[in-house]
């Protein structure tokens, strides 16, 4: 594969390119559980009393490092692009046409709600972690990619706009928003609260 | 990474070739790099 160049991929792609990263719209996760890496990266700062699940909210509150989450588990680094690469273990660049491999986003935020809010926060998360939140927003995508009728998988990717829903799970710990959004503004990207109707995201 | 699980529980629809994109300027706000030590200027007595 590392033989293999931009142009190669141009060629086979009929030479299309572009200098204009496709904004797309996803979903991310902030999540705690009865590990630090269900946490949320909390390993640095953090007593590690996690081995029970018995750790307080106060160190999710007090760790430095609340970070967006997606996938099963896909840590979304702040201040750098986030690379797809294929849990297959495949040799193929992601995103790949014969493959499920990339990093998805859709075109509107509607393809994104219903699956959003279907599920209770805690059946969402794969990794049996706590989700403390959820959060949309627009995402750059760019390098190798993938249009889709309803979105694009990417080979990188980046939030551009994050929105925080003033929505509090009736199960599991709460972490205001305004606290997630301190954290999330270490991304360097516009975070905003907003106000939004529980009863209006699962309709 | 498999996203298309965790985004929704449908597909992004048809797709068409893949193709590349270079963005003109960095999608991605980088720290700023840390500040140049002022250098010691050495000044004629």
């Amino acid at each position: 594969l590392s033989d293999v160049t931009v142009a190669d991929i141009l060629a086979c792609s009929g030479g299309r390119s572009s200098v204009t990263p496709e904004i797309g719209w996803r979903a991310w996760r902030i999540e705690w559980g009865p590990d630090e890496f269900r946490g949320v990266v909390t390993q640095d700062d953090v007593e590690k009393d996690f081995s029970d699940g018995s750790a307080t909210l106060h160190h999710v509150i007090y760790s430095p490092s609340l970070v967006l989450l997606s996938g099963w588990r896909t840590l979304w680094p702040k201040r750098q692009e986030l690379q797809a690469r294929c849990s297959l273990q495949r040799l193929h660049f992601p995103p790949d046409p014969d493959c499920d491999c990339g990093i998805y986003a859709f075109r509107s935020p509607r393809s994104l709600w219903p699956g959003y809010m279907r599920a209770s926060p805690i059946q969402r998360a794969w990794s049996e972690g706590y989700v403390v939140q959820r959060v949309l927003g627009e995402v750059s995508l760019w390098g190798r990619v993938i249009r889709g009728t309803r979105g694009w998988r990417a080979e990188f990717a980046y939030p551009r706009r994050l929105f925080i829903p003033t929505i509090r799970y009736a199960r599991g710990p709460h972490v205001p928003p305004e606290e997630v959004a301190l954290h999330l503004a270490d991304y360097g990207v516009p975070v905003e609260i907003v106000e939004v109707d529980r009863n209006i995201l699962c309709a | 990474l498999i996203e298309r699980r965790e985004v929704t529980e449908v597909d992004i629809g048809e797709e068409e070739s893949p193709y590349i994109i270079e963005p003109a300027e960095d999608p991605v706000p980088r720290e700023d790099p840390a500040p140049e030590r002022e250098r010691e200027v050495e000044v004629p007595a």
